[in-house]
């Protein structure tokens, strides 16, 4: 190469910023957020990006099409699915014209259809390659490995961990690796004479390689992905705290290559590769042979290639993940109605509840309803108050919102009770104290011997009862904490009446609860009891921003209470009943228990109701505990379920807690009358709406543009960590070792893991979660849902490049839309009713144009 | 062997049984089956120990038993619930049953053939359960480490039971002692190397942290029942009139206390603090064996067995203590108090030795370990937020702990296993290690240029390296399987 001008420092900042967007930002686990690993990659169609995906990051982030095939011969994926997913996605497909191919004769519907089955399937291999890993893997693992040790100790929290913090990042990496007894010599003189700031690092590996332009880009990219886990946190960790970023990330691993590769070396010339065609030859006569045709006849060749370069090995995977996901749309569709509904005007219920779009909420809504005359509804866990909550015990403040949204206020807790609010307090004051010498004496030089000695003793005999009886433990312990007291968050002080009514109105209008209120509506949160369990968080609200919804709930309860916000609102058009009163609960997501909050803030006029109301959620949380805990591995019989929920919520040694959000599938948006009845198996994010209450739409857009984004990051979430455990998922829970707060290692070192553990999505070598997309099913007037997806950029790139599939109606007796390339087009969904037929309403293939 | 051995591992080998059968009803797994054939096991042991506090027989040997029995079927009890769905869960069970009798084994055992015998079943039972921990490359080397390292240990015993016997013309333990000098420098010095190889101590140290790569209940059992063997293969071979060995154990001790001390504070990951705090605790019991203190090394083993086994079992809850801690802010230190908290406890250990002839014994100087714990303890008592009475309860609970301790526990271990060490090291080694540690401590709270040094050298110490992948010979195999975790893949 002849010399070139050096980039200068801002340009290598701005390629490591790029080469970064191959990866999220990964939140430290104690606020687990659920996201697609690869957003990046979301303004590509979802075809293209499996395609680039593989190239970049050397893995398939799809169900692999040999798992399709063996899905499509069990009849899981239905001959007919298959099909109408082949004609969906290539228009050609469904072409009836018959064409000669050498002796056979076919269509090319036909011949897709084959290709499908038989095609070689597509092989993730990455396209980047570190200069370490084309010329010494054992560098490459080397540089790996330094630079992971390296990221850990900043970032996690050893007892002696000044020397790492002193001077930044990069300063502290130069002193003490120069220091490395295992680094030779030279390397550590390399160390030691780097440049001082961290591009310039890179610039000067860039000379060595003689990498310009595109190559130095591609290189900054594979030193960015070969240890995706650390540069995804770092990548958070720089926007949060600023104390490390990606270009000092980067500086560490190419200083550490260029010293560790031998000083001769030179970049392997890149082999051209002739691979694609020798794949395509292999296509073609599978698929020749399929068809009955001669794969060797050149005649077959020629009539064959322009066919099958319809489509690409990607565009197969999108094909097959179309056909997988129609049954799962098919079997979670709301059902259509014979005719319009009326209006219900039955009579008051006993409750209202309003619980968390949640997957895990639809079954215990389920059977809430079925317990007793009470209404549910789905509203995003937060209940549209972003607060940041400081609890009574004294406790720093935590963001309870989703990340979406940043709070601007603080929401205390507190109580009158100053006595019993003052041990309440000194109880985890003493805990933490108990806490840091319990630390103290085990981590130092000095201390831990006879410290082990003696405490063993002590903690072993807790081990044993901790292991043999959890429950019992568990008991024991909490007998011992004094009796949190009553309390109650200044929600009615710190928003102004303006913002009060604000949040109350938005709230009330997304979910259409605008009249017909019940005396009581419960405004039930939810969070997860677990044990010696790291990714609990990922268990909580993320709504919440990966907490509990418990703040929120009393937040908003105090809200809708207020006599102040209760009369503005009735001069906006909403009136609440002054017999109506709204009571925050929690819902316990292992143990399926509602506990109500503020019990000592219910009037003796709501008493009764209240009352009756726990009856209906115990017999709700019998049945839901029987039906859920059917499904986790080492259930028992459904008698013993309440008691196995509370045995896992207490269990240290538990792997299984709950299921959490797994087989989540669709989002819908609707009045609850849609879904009422139907067992949907807690799959599906259930979003109450009615297009009524919502006059000017900005209801229904705030719901496509913040609680089915999280949806869709979920879903995302759930979907990488199924299809891709070793690379976008944790791995095994009995093998993480907690680095910090930031996260966990599988082992002694490595990559940090991102995503979820295997644990929450398969048992053993089966998956549990079915990663489809998700499936948004809106009931509300076309035109609006139309508005929304053209002003809104982010449901669009979604929507457009087929991340989440749209169906919309416009009421109960509409057949379902679906949003296409080319606008509406009807969906074979309720093909099963004759209704069309015998209304003579047979529809065009596009109904209505977009906007 | 005595009969409480043999039914002990008599239950072992039904929980063994009993974990091979194959899943007939959907609820029974191999580990609800092996529970009460292990609980059986619990209930031999504790006779065994009754046993032999009663008629003062091998006291050390009964207490170890018990406690390897004890730990096993607590272990086994999490790992039910831990691994569930596991495709080596089976392995589990059926090798943690195995290394539970080998461990019984050699702890009965008699004569050397058996105690090697048994001490080599525990090992490679050990070895398989670390490869439990699946296909995933950090579990393979960990693997290779630890059978390398602990496979020297074993060669090293093998030889010296066949020196013994080839010398003596005995199997019997009881013949140690009639050794010629030469042979008996080659014995003790070979036993002190499997003692060193079990402890995981310098220079064998390098496998104890890749073992990190290894599911929770596998290294709960390995920490807690399996490194601190060393203490009764040293304890069983005491007789032997040689001064090489425990001058090994001992420097080799030493040394691992000193820097894996050191390398713990250096650690962010949870497993990586407790696999040093492990190797650190393990130079202590070797230090205290080479004194000749076997009551107290076993005194330390069993304790630091039970402790460490919680501390793994618990691993998982590090995350939530960590944010607890941060997000309280640190109480304030009263420097008062603190000196009077830390005052208190020296000047009543004071009183409580010169009253009474705790110092006249060889392993006294291991006891100012003890007080300057207690000490420590003492001026953190002193500055907690807690309330003056409530304070003083616990310095005084403190001070209660150091006289039982002095008065109670260290003369009462000695007598219980009396067993005197032909030719322990001198006490004055002890002395030093405590003004090496203590100056280590120092010397890594003073920010500067040695303090780097130092932490450099301790940060690097003993890690393992990242594997290098093994060029993919398996494509179209891998592809096949994706989908599922790799540690959960078959081996190939």
């Amino acid at each position: 190469m002849t010399t070139t001008v050096a980039p200068s420092p801002a340009t290598i900042r701005g390629w490591v910023a790029a080469a970064g967007r191959a990866v999220s930002p990964h939140f430290p686990l104690e606020t687990f957020i659920a996201r697609n690993p690869v957003a990046g990659y979301e303004n590509l169609d979802w075809d293209e990006a499996i395609g680039l995906i593989a190239r970049d990051h050397g893995i398939l982030l799809s169900t692999s099409e040999q798992r399709f095939r063996d899905l499509h011969a069990r009849g899981r994926i239905t001959s007919d699915d298959l099909r109408a997913a082949l004609c969906f996605t290539v228009a050609e497909a469904r072409s009836t014209r018959v064409i000669d191919v050498g002796a056979a004769v076919t269509t090319v519907g036909e011949v897709l259809a084959h290709d499908l089955l038989v095609a070689p399937p597509l092989a993730a291999r990455s396209t980047l390659s570190t200069p370490a890993a084309a010329l010494s893997p054992r560098v490459h693992a080397r540089v790996d490995d330094l630079t992971g040790r390296w990221l850990a100790a900043v970032l996690g929290e050893g007892a002696w961990r000044e020397p790492v913090r002193r001077g930044g990042t990069w300063n502290a990496w130069r002193r003490l690796a120069a220091l490395d007894p295992s680094l030779p010599r030279r390397v550590r003189n390399g160390i030691r004479n780097s440049a001082l700031d961290p591009a310039a690092a890179i610039g000067d590996a860039l000379d060595r390689w003689q990498l310009d332009g595109s190559a130095a880009e591609d290189f900054i990219r594979a030193h960015v992905l070969a240890q995706p886990g650390w540069a995804a946190l770092v990548r958070h960790r720089a926007t949060a705290a600023g104390d490390v970023d990606l270009t000092t990330l980067v500086g560490i691993r190419i200083t550490l290559e260029r010293l560790l590769l031998p000083a001769g070396a030179s970049l392997p010339t890149p082999s051209s590769t002739t691979a694609p065609t020798s794949a395509e030859d292999a296509r073609l006569a599978a698929v020749a042979v399929a068809i009955g045709a001669h794969p060797s006849d050149p005649e077959v060749r020629i009539r064959l290639r322009p066919i099958l370069s319809l489509v690409d090995p990607a565009a197969r995977l999108a094909i097959w993940q179309e056909a997988y996901e129609r049954a799962v749309a098919r079997a979670l569709a709301p059902a259509r109605a014979a005719v319009l509904r009326a209006h219900e005007t039955a009579q008051r219920p006993l409750a209202q509840a309003v619980f968390c779009i949640d997957t895990r909420s639809e079954s215990l809504r389920r059977h809430l309803e079925a317990a007793g005359p009470v209404e549910t509804l789905g509203f995003a866990g937060f209940f549209a108050v972003p607060i940041a909550f400081r609890p009574a015990d004294g406790s720093g403040e935590v963001a309870s919102c989703p990340v979406l949204l940043t709070p601007r206020v603080a929401i205390t807790e507190s109580s009158v009770d100053r006595d019993a609010l003052a041990r309440w307090r000194h109880q985890r004051t003493a805990s933490v104290e108990r806490g840091a010498l319990f630390d103290e004496m085990k981590e130092s030089t000095l201390t831990p011997y006879a410290f082990a000695e003696t405490a063993g003793w002590v903690i072993g005999a807790a081990t044993a009862v901790r292991t043999l009886a959890p429950e019992g433990w568990r008991a024991l312990v909490s007998r011992g904490r004094p009796a949190k007291p009553s309390t109650h968050v200044d929600a009615d002080v710190v928003f102004t009446l303006d913002e009060r009514v604000l949040y109350a109105e938005t709230a009330l209008r997304m979910m259409g609860l605008v009249d017909d209120f019940a005396p009581v509506v419960l405004l039930c949160g939810h969070g997860a009891t677990v044990t010696n369990n790291p990714f609990a968080s990922s268990l909580q609200c993320g709504a919440c921003g990966g907490h509990e919804g418990e703040p929120n709930a009393r937040a908003a309860a105090m809200i809708f209470n207020d006599p102040e916000t209760r009369a503005v609102l009735a001069r906006r058009g909403i009136t609440i009943p002054a017999d109506t009163l709204f009571v925050a609960a929690q819902m316990d997501t292992v143990t399926d228990e509602v506990t109500v909050l503020e019990p000592w803030t219910i009037p003796a006029t709501h008493e009764t109701v209240v009352l009756e109301l726990a009856d209906h959620l115990e017999a709700a949380r019998t049945a839901n505990a029987a039906e859920r805990s059917a499904s986790l591995p080492g259930a028992g019989n459904a008698s013993g379920a309440r008691r196995n929920t509370e045995r896992r919520a207490a269990d240290w040694a538990e792997a299984y807690p709950e299921w959490g959000l797994v087989g989540n599938a669709a989002f819908i948006v609707g009045p609850r009358a849609m879904t009422a009845g139907v067992d949907l198996g807690r799959r599906a994010f259930l979003h109450s709406y009615d297009a009524a209450a919502d006059p000017d739409g900005t209801g229904l857009e705030t719901i496509l543009t913040a609680p089915m984004i999280v949806a869709q990051w979920i879903n995302a979430q759930y979907a990488a960590s199924t299809v891709a455990p070793d690379r976008f998922g944790a791995g095994p829970k009995p093998l993480h070792n907690v680095v910090g707060t930031v996260g966990v290692l599988s082992g002694y070192g490595g990559d940090l893991r991102i995503g979820l553990p295997w644990q929450s999505v398969g048992v053993g070598r089966d998956a549990r979660h079915e990663p489809v997309r998700l499936q948004v099913f809106v009931q509300a007037p076309l035109a609006r849902v139309n508005t929304i997806v053209d002003t809104s950029e982010v449901v669009r790139t979604l929507v457009a490049h087929r991340w989440i599939t749209l169906r919309a109606r416009d009421h109960d007796a509409a057949r379902w839309m679906r949003w296409g390339r080319y606008g509406w087009q009807t969906d074979d969904l309720d093909t099963t009713d004759d209704l069309d037929l015998a209304l003579g309403r047979e529809e065009p293939t596009t109904k209505e144009p977009r906007s | 062997m005595s009969l409480f051995s043999l039914l002990t591992i008599a239950a072992l080998l039904a929980a063994l049984a009993a974990a091979l059968l194959p899943d007939a009803a959907r609820r029974r797994t191999p580990g609800s089956r092996a529970a009460w054939p292990t609980a059986a096991a619990v209930v031999i042991g504790t006779a065994a120990l009754a046993n032999a506090l009663a008629t003062g027989a091998d006291v050390a040997g009964a207490a170890l038993s018990l406690l390897i029995v004890a730990l096993t079927v607590v272990v086994q009890a999490y790992a039910g619930r831990h691994l569930r769905g596991d495709p080596h869960a089976r392995a589990f069970f059926v090798f943690s049953a195995l290394a539970a009798v080998g461990a019984t084994v050699s702890i009965g055992a008699t004569d050397v053939v058996l105690l090697a015998g048994g001490w080599s079943l525990a090992t490679m039972s050990m070895i398989v359960l670390i490869a439990s921990g699946g296909a995933g490359p950090q579990t393979r080397t960990a693997v290779r480490r630890s059978g390398a390292s602990l496979l020297i240990g074993d060669a090293a015993l093998w030889t010296a039971a066949a020196v013994t016997t080839a010398t003596t013309g005995s199997t019997a333990l009881g013949a140690l002692g009639g050794l010629d000098a030469v042979t008996a420098g080659v014995v003790s010095a070979l036993v002190a190397l499997a003692a060193i190889a079990r402890a995981g101590s310098f220079p064998l140290h390098g496998w104890l942290p890749a073992t990190a790569a290894t599911t929770t209940p596998v290294s709960a059992l390995l920490h807690a029942g399996f490194v601190n063997a060393g203490a009764l293969l040293l304890l069983r071979f005491a007789a032997v009139p040689s001064a090489v060995g425990p001058w090994l154990v001992g420097l080799a001790g030493a040394i691992t206390l000193l820097i894996a001390s050191l390398a713990m504070l250096t650690r962010p990951d949870v497993k990586g603090r407790l696999v040093h705090s492990t190797a650190a605790q393990m130079g202590f019991m070797l230090l205290a064996c080479a004194l000749g203190a076997f009551g107290l090394a076993l005194v330390h083993a069993i304790g630091h067995a039970l402790f460490k086994a919680s501390l793994f079992l618990g691993a998982g809850s590090a995350l939530q203590q960590a944010v607890k801690r941060r997000m309280t802010s640190p109480p304030l230190w009263s420097r008062r108090s603190a000196a009077i908290g830390a005052a208190t406890v020296p000047v009543a250990a004071l009183v409580i030795v010169a009253t009474t002839d705790t110092l006249s014994h060889d392993a006294a100087p291991l006891l100012v370990f003890a007080l300057a714990t207690a000490t420590i303890a003492g001026a953190r008592i002193g500055a907690l937020s807690s309330t003056r009475a409530t304070r003083a309860v616990a310095l005084a609970g403190l001070i209660a702990a150091v006289a039982a301790y002095a008065l109670v526990v260290f003369p009462g271990a000695e007598a219980l296993v009396p067993v005197p060490a032909a030719a322990p090291v001198p006490p004055i080694v002890a002395i030093a290690v405590f003004v090496a540690a203590s100056a280590l401590t120092l010397t890594s709270r003073r920010p500067g240029p040695v303090a780097d040094r130092l932490f450099a050298f301790a940060f690097a110490w003993a890690r393992p390296p990242l594997p290098t992948p093994a060029p993919r010979t398996d494509l179209l195999w891998a592809s096949a399987s994706a989908g599922v975790p790799l540690e959960y893949r078959r081996f190939r």
